[in-house]
């Protein structure tokens, strides 16, 4: 299945994309989908503590994601 | 009636328009807090930030602290300007604005709003230095 990823801030860097569509197998869940961003990006990996936004709710690690899913990779925020 | 007023804008903030929002004859308190780009961080020159959102979920995460700020401090208007892309040396990023019947909501709530912001809503500061250009880890 296609699954959409949005990348902010530093994650835009790590990943040199600010979009991308991933293809994974279904029944993938927010935690294989880091565990893959991981492998894929150096530094995208749990040290960066980003959360996950998926549909632009934020998802816990057990979330199984569904084609066209849009999943955004939200570093630490740092507005103001 | 209470009311939100958030915005994301690319070109300046402006101080009057938030105050004329906010601004509501039951209320006496009326508070600005402006927060404008420093020239320096952390001993480097900042020539300037460049700031970037998640937009749709910047309305949401704002509506949910606006909610806080009403059952805790019970206050009238909660307004909040950010600005996106570049902003220079001395332009307002910030702007958050609280009407309230007496002044400690309206100060507490300001406050409030403000670390709400920097706790939980999706924007991202990246800055430039002489040394380049680096996106903004916050301190704990």
């Amino acid at each position: 299945m296609k699954i959409s990823i949005l990348f902010f801030g530093v994650a835009q860097e790590l990943a040199s994309a600010r979009q991308m569509v991933m293809e994974m197998p279904d029944d993938t869940s927010v935690a294989n989908l880091r565990h893959e961003l991981a492998i894929r990006f150096n530094g995208l990996d749990d040290t960066l503590a980003y959360a996950v936004a998926v549909n632009e709710k934020i998802s816990q690690m057990d979330r199984i994601l569904n084609e066209g899913d849009v999943v955004a990779i939200l570093p630490p925020v740092s507005g103001g | 009636m209470q009311s939100n007023f958030f915005r994301l804008k690319n070109e300046p903030l402006s101080e009057s328009e938030a105050m004329a929002l906010i601004q509501d004859d039951t209320c006496g308190a009326n508070v600005l807090f402006v927060g404008t780009v420093r020239n320096n961080a952390k001993g480097s020159v900042v020539s300037h930030l460049e700031f970037e959102a998640y937009e749709p979920m910047v309305h949401r995460e704002l509506q949910v602290i606006a909610d806080e700020l009403r059952t805790e401090f019970g206050v009238m208007h909660v307004l909040l300007f950010h600005r996106l892309g570049k902003v220079a040396v001395g332009e307002a990023a910030v702007i958050a604005a609280v009407s309230s019947a007496h002044r400690e909501a309206a100060f507490r709530a300001t406050e409030a709003l403000m670390t709400g912001l920097k706790k939980s809503v999706p924007i991202w500061k990246k800055e430039y230095t002489a040394d380049g250009a680096v996106w903004v880890t916050p301190t704990p």
